[in-house]
């Protein structure tokens, strides 16, 4: 009974240490911390305890302070369970200013919704909006999750924008045999471990950490925040075991994974083989065989179970006409195959703001799937799920980072194609023939390539009383009163407007005109104050634009803007105006050129000012008047 | 033009013979037209058309409710595929329904001929949704332009209680849509048919099999447009509701009329129980709080103690689904669980206070002369003082008492009365969008312009802004202020206090810019930082109401000095514009004091009308073109 007695005390003592120092009143909150806050974690403790390979528990107990209503975000408490990741218990607590308990919550008051993206997921998120009585509120959450499975192990968030830390810790216990690593983000702290032989043990710990700014435009995801990432050695997940501890290891898994399910039936391997028999070149025969999946098949999102990480077969692929990016890639891997071609399906992380993997430290922050098709010279890399990609162009949402390739040997990770503006073309020819009274018609030619055209292909296929409204509202157009879009070809389109009143205004006998009828530059960019983080465009890109005013009779130039020449270390602009007065036209053209879509956070004061310039230049109007 | 038309037909309790057929269309019998369509006559730019949209409702041996369902649909063009996912949600909580019977094929004929590719078994996944809701999922294989693809399917409900509205449209067009039914012989129910008088319905009620079949035919998508009604008020439809259940304890009869679902609300445990609960911690707080305050205090202070102490678990409901103890417990709850605990507790603090079920404006307009419950998506509380009605919702964190919540504006709401229930029409005849903005600038000779601005925003402007001002000055910055102006400058924003949920929301701050310029032209805006400047209205033709959800006037006033060595060039005529009908205003007044060197402005738009029918659009949308380009005019400067 003593042995009970001293064994709950010790329990105890475990459980409320670190704690035991917390009261939840908001007024004890040192003044430092409030200091561009929305929240500051008041503490935290954080364990995961990898028992076997395919076995850990992650334990939570964090308190926060909410502020105020811009941070109520933090009071919406979310889960994501499948099946391997189960919510074991969760007990939620919440206090006023004061310190005062107002309402407590368990797991049977969570809510559930399943993920919307995808037409079939696996894995449901749990989730309670807490509310907030007045500000600040404290919240005392204290959960566990239960890893039947150990692909990705949880991060160690740090602190997140506009939140202070008080006190917070993260420990994870790992069996030797299975082995982990860890890798500092936006942070140099160091851990406490130990090692008794049979486990290692990593202990992080934090305090007084004064509130990070919030950057917009930043990295997208995990790559933000101030965190500890954590990878294992060797993992299991749908009693499939893998080695995490190189690129090549993982590679080896994936490969694995993917074994024998590229035999297409003997018809088919004929079918393609005829199909590029008469084709010269091998990269023709790609082209085609691409040209071929893209008519043919289509993107539908299927992830269930190791299908998260495993591709249909290429069969079923086949008989199917349709795929998740795994099933598009490995298909068309396996397609090439018939054919004599080899290629890789290769595991990428996608979005255009999204930071390379660490070729040092293999983990698993891949969620997208490409083909890779080495050649003499350069790769040619196929982005398979788009009806619509332009062939060997994998735009800014893979592009500039690594992939790792699944070969023969393992995983080899290699980079893809840099950003090249020149392959992803915006250029608007238009004619304006104006009329006396400010109306008149005009006439574009449009040509769109890479990003900006996939971006655009929901615009060119929309109804036409959809394509007159995003003209407008999306593009600047002024509104027309009759529109007519014709695409000629996949990058070729003209459009005709007939627009009542053309000039921003006129006045007595002047009309002023927008250099464009659109506008050139929208992006706004945030502040730039002693930027941290690096800055995100969608794209690297090169847009030129060439309008001509055709004037109506009795009236002539009065003053067009200066010539403007500008360039930074990302970007060039120039944007000229000339007058024919022979022909009584006014053309206005303009060049811009953004090199790289991201931008360095010591350089970004520097690219802000330059567009600042360049929405200045384009604001600027010319000035007609009548004789 | 689209008008809705009803229509409204009691159907009771049938005797019938079983083993009636159901779906009137085989399954994969294309027509030749069908086969040979390449676009949709009635809606050319499609991209799918539904062929095909039957349903047949029946009952079974323990009358549940069996609903047969058969769709199919042509690809018209490649971006049609995407009508190729299937997700079929149903009802799983507490296994009320299920899906069986799933069929699906993709039909593809060439010059080659006739290809079947049918949806495999194991390809049909089954996937939770929520607590309350789980979806069948598939994919149809071998999908391209041109194909047909068909599937169906049976609901099986524990009952009829859950029979759904019938929609004839979609947002694909439609070619034909029927729906039939043979209602369980225990009960007695009424439809009503939503329908644009452009669009014939066949209505067949058959005395031989018990059944009644609607169908319409060639109905194009239905499209979403600005400041639209709700979907649900111009969708062509058939919505149906129960109105006598007879079970083995003798006949339960439904609502007939206004006071009867009023009656029968406030008998029904999830509702007028809950309104009248003892809920000792919450009442004894508020009488302590309230001790000595007017009426008007008390209802103040119990909303807000409510809506302080309680959070929308973000559904909506016209009864207490989890109940007012626990949501007062759990400070979380359904919409109808908040509102009637405000209703109680404003009860117990003896305010004249009823409960108020409505539609709010998504849902879309009710029907008076059917008293269906199930019209209405929520419940609000009514309190009467003072021979004054306040609407109010527990779960709008930023709408004052005084405000009548926008999401009722241009509605119908019934007043729960214990033995009467009360329509009402929810406008708002005083109570505007009211915006005064004024601007003291100063130019100096290099084109730079300074000034200081102060807002005022009242009523729903201010509920907007200081909703959205809460939510982060940054972003409020970016929304409010800078919005028009390029490389603007914003300082010191300064907000006042908000002592109260009526007081004003006045916002200072100050700004600086350069003036744009072409050779000796600089240009200044008159537009700064009014909530109009694009014309929201593009389309020619319109078929919904605009509903701008309240009136609104923005005043905007500002006086700038301008360098003396500058000249004004072109000044902004003078403007006063109206339509014939004398809603909507746009005017401006510009004035040069050159002895002063100032330039002073005066601009207001008003609209002094909610709601603009169809047939007003054309004018509407012109005006709002109008205004948009008068709006962006600029004062013109020589510098030189």
């Amino acid at each position: 009974m003593k042995k009970i007695i001293v064994l709950l005390f010790g329990l105890l003592v475990f459980v409320t240490a670190g704690f035991s120092q917390i009261t939840y009143s908001a007024e004890s909150i040192p003044e430092s911390l409030m200091l561009g806050a929305n929240v500051v974690k008041r503490s935290e403790e954080i364990s995961f305890e990898v028992t076997d390979v395919d076995r850990a528990i992650y334990k939570v107990h964090k308190v926060i302070t909410v502020l105020n209503k811009v941070a109520e975000g933090s009071l919406f408490f979310l889960e994501f369970t499948n099946k391997y990741i189960s919510l074991e218990h969760c007990d939620i607590k919440v206090f006023d200013r004061s310190g005062t308990l107002i309402v407590k919550y368990k797991k049977k008051d969570l809510s559930q919704q399943a993920p919307g993206s995808g037409l079939i997921s696996e894995g449901i998120y749990n989730y309670i909006s807490i509310g907030a009585p007045s500000y600040p509120v404290t919240v005392d959450f204290m959960y566990e999750l239960k890893y039947s499975g150990t692909l990705s192990y949880p991060d160690y968030t740090i602190q997140e924008d506009n939140e202070a830390v008080e006190l917070s810790s993260f420990i994870i216990k790992v069996p030797k045999s299975i082995g982990v690593r860890y890798k500092e983000q936006r942070t140099k702290i160091l851990p406490d471990s130990t090692d008794d032989g049979k486990t290692i043990t990593y202990k992080w710990s934090v305090k007084d950490l004064a509130a990070i700014k919030d950057e917009k435009g930043s990295a997208g995801g995990q790559w933000t925040d101030p965190a500890i990432r954590l990878a294992p050695n060797k993992f299991k997940i749908y009693n499939s075991n893998g080695d995490m501890s190189s690129w090549k290891n993982f590679g080896l898994w994936e490969k694995e994974l993917i074994k024998n399910l590229d035999v297409l039936p003997e018809e088919r391997r004929a079918f393609f083989q005829n199909m590029v028999k008469d084709v010269p070149s091998e990269k023709e025969k790609i082209a085609v065989l691409y040209n071929y999946l893209q008519q043919n098949f289509r993107y539908v999102s299927i992830q269930l179970g190791i299908g998260g990480w495993q591709p249909f077969a290429a069969k079923f692929t086949d008989e199917k006409k349709y795929g998740d990016c795994k099933a598009l890639s490995f298909y068309l891997h396996a397609v090439l195959k018939t054919i004599g071609i080899r290629s890789h399906v290769a595991l990428i992380n996608c979005h255009y703001n999204q930071q390379p993997v660490d070729p040092y430290f293999p983990c698993n922050d891949f969620t997208h799937m490409i083909l890779c098709v080495p050649q003499k010279n350069d790769s040619i890399w196929l982005e398979c799920t788009s009806k619509t990609a332009d062939f060997n162009y994998l735009g800014s949402f893979t592009e500039n980072r690594y992939a790792l390739l699944v070969t023969e040997e393992g995983g080899v990770l290699v980079s893809t194609p840099v950003s090249d503006p020149s392959r992803n073309k915006i250029s608007l020819v238009t004619k304006i023939y104006l009329n006396e009274d400010g109306s008149g018609k005009t006439s574009s030619m449009l040509f769109v390539t890479g990003d900006i055209r996939e971006k655009l292909e929901d615009f060119f296929t929309a109804k036409s009383d959809e394509q007159k409204d995003l003209i407008v509202n999306s593009f600047g157009f002024k509104q027309p009163d009759d529109f007519k879009m014709t695409r000629l070809d996949k990058e070729n389109i003209r459009i005709d407007l007939e627009i009542e009143k053309i000039p921003q205004f006129s006045t007595g006998s002047k009309m002023f005109l927008n250099p464009r009828i659109y506008s050139f530059w929208p992006i706004y960019m945030p502040l730039s104050d002693n930027r941290k983080q690096d800055y995100f465009f969608p794209y690297a890109e090169s847009k030129n634009d060439t309008t001509i005013y055709q004037l109506p009779d009795g009236f002539t130039m009065d003053a067009i803007p200066q010539f403007v020449d500008r360039k930074c270390g990302y970007a060039t602009y120039s944007a000229n105006y000339t007058y024919n007065k022979d022909k009584n036209q006014l053309t206005s053209t303009a060049m811009l050129e953004v090199f790289k879509n991201r931008i360095p956070s010591d350089s970004y004061a520097e690219v802000k000012s330059f567009f600042d310039q360049v929405a200045g230049d384009e604001a600027r109007k010319i000035v007609i008047k009548r004789n | 033009m689209l008008k809705i038309v009803t229509g409204i037909i009691i159907v009771s309790c049938f005797i019938l013979p079983k083993g009636y057929s159901q779906l009137r269309h085989g399954f994969g019998e294309l027509s030749v037209v069908e086969t040979e369509m390449k676009r949709c006559l009635f809606d050319p730019e499609a991209a799918a058309v539904e062929l095909i949209n039957e349903g047949f409702a029946d009952y079974d041996d323990r009358y549940q409710m069996v609903t047969s369902i058969h769709r199919r649909i042509k690809i018209l063009s490649e971006k049609g595929i995407e009508n190729a996912d299937i997700s079929i949600p149903f009802y799983s909580e507490s296994e009320f329904e299920y899906i069986d019977d799933i069929e699906a094929v993709t039909i593809n004929i060439d010059e080659t001929g006739r290809k079947e590719f049918p949806v495999d078994k194991k390809t049909i996944y089954t996937k939770k949704v929520n607590q309350y809701y789980s979806e069948i999922k598939f994919a149809f294989p071998q999908v391209k332009a041109g194909s047909v693809i068909e599937y169906k399917y049976r609901s099986v409900k524990k009952n009829f209680s859950d029979l759904k509205n019938w929609h004839f449209q979609s947002r694909l067009p439609v070619c034909y849509s029927s729906f039939e039914m043979r209602p369980a012989p225990t009960l007695e129910f009424t439809y009503l048919v939503q329908k644009s008088e452009n669009y014939p319905a066949v209505i067949k009620p058959s005395s031989f099999s018990n059944t009644i079949y609607f169908e319409m035919n060639n109905l194009p998508a239905l499209a979403d447009e600005p400041y639209m009604d709700a979907r649900e008020d111009y969708i062509q439809k058939v919505s149906f509701t129960i109105t006598k259940f007879m079970g083995n304890a003798g006949s339960q009869k439904y609502m007939s009329d206004w006071n009867e679902v009023a009656r029968d609300l406030w008998d029904s445990p999830y509702f007028g129980a809950e309104i009248r609960a003892n809920l000792k911690e919450p009442q004894q707080i508020i009488a302590t709080a309230i001790a000595g305050k007017s009426d008007m205090e008390k209802m103040l202070f119990i909303y807000d103690f409510v809506r302080k102490n309680t959070k929308w678990n973000g559904l909506n409901s016209h009864s207490a689904v989890e109940g007012v103890r626990t949501a007062w417990n759990k400070k979380s709850g359904t919409s109808g669980s908040i509102n009637l605990l405000l209703v109680n507790l404003m009860r117990s603090a003896d305010l004249e206070v009823y409960p108020m079920l409505v539609s709010e404006r998504g849902n879309g307009k009710i029907n008076i002369k059917t008293p269906f419950v199930s019209q209405f998506d929520n419940v609000y509380a009514a309190v009467m003082i003072n021979g004054k009605k306040y609407y109010l919702d527990a779960t709008a964190a930023y709408a004052p008492a005084n405000l009548i919540p926008r999401s009722i504006l241009n509605t119908t709401a019934l007043i729960v009365k214990s033995r009467s229930g009360e329509l009402v029409t929810v406008e708002e005849p005083d109570r505007k969008y009211r915006e005064v903005i004024y601007l003291n600038g100063y130019l100096s000779a290099d084109g730079r312009m300074s000034a200081a601005v102060q807002t005022v925003s009242r009523d729903y402007a201010r509920e907007e802004k200081s909703k959205n001002y809460l939510k982060g000055k940054e972003k409020y910055v970016e929304n409010y202020i800078k919005r028009r102006l390029v490389n603007v400058t914003v300082d010191s924003l300064e907000v006042e206090d908000m002592k109260t949920d009526s007081s004003d929301f006045k916002q200072k701050f100050k700004i600086g810019y350069t003036l744009q310029n072409t050779g000796d032209y600089s240009f200044l805006e008159l537009n700064m930082f009014s909530g109009f400047a694009e014309n929201p209205f593009t389309v020619n033709d319109r078929f919904s109401v605009v509903n701008f959800g309240y009136k609104s006037v923005e005043n905007i006033s500002w006086i700038v000095k301008i360098p003396l060595t500058w000249a004004v060039d072109a000044l902004p005529k003078n403007i006063r514009m109206t339509n014939e009908g004398k809603s909507v205003l746009f005017s401006r007044e510009l004035a040069y004091n050159k002895e002063t060197a100032q330039i002073s402005a005066r601009i207001k738009i008003e609209l002094n009308k909610s709601l603009f029918t169809a047939e007003e659009y054309p004018a509407l949308k012109e005006f709002f073109k109008k205004m948009a380009g008068m709006l962006n005019e600029q004062i013109v400067f020589k510098t030189k």
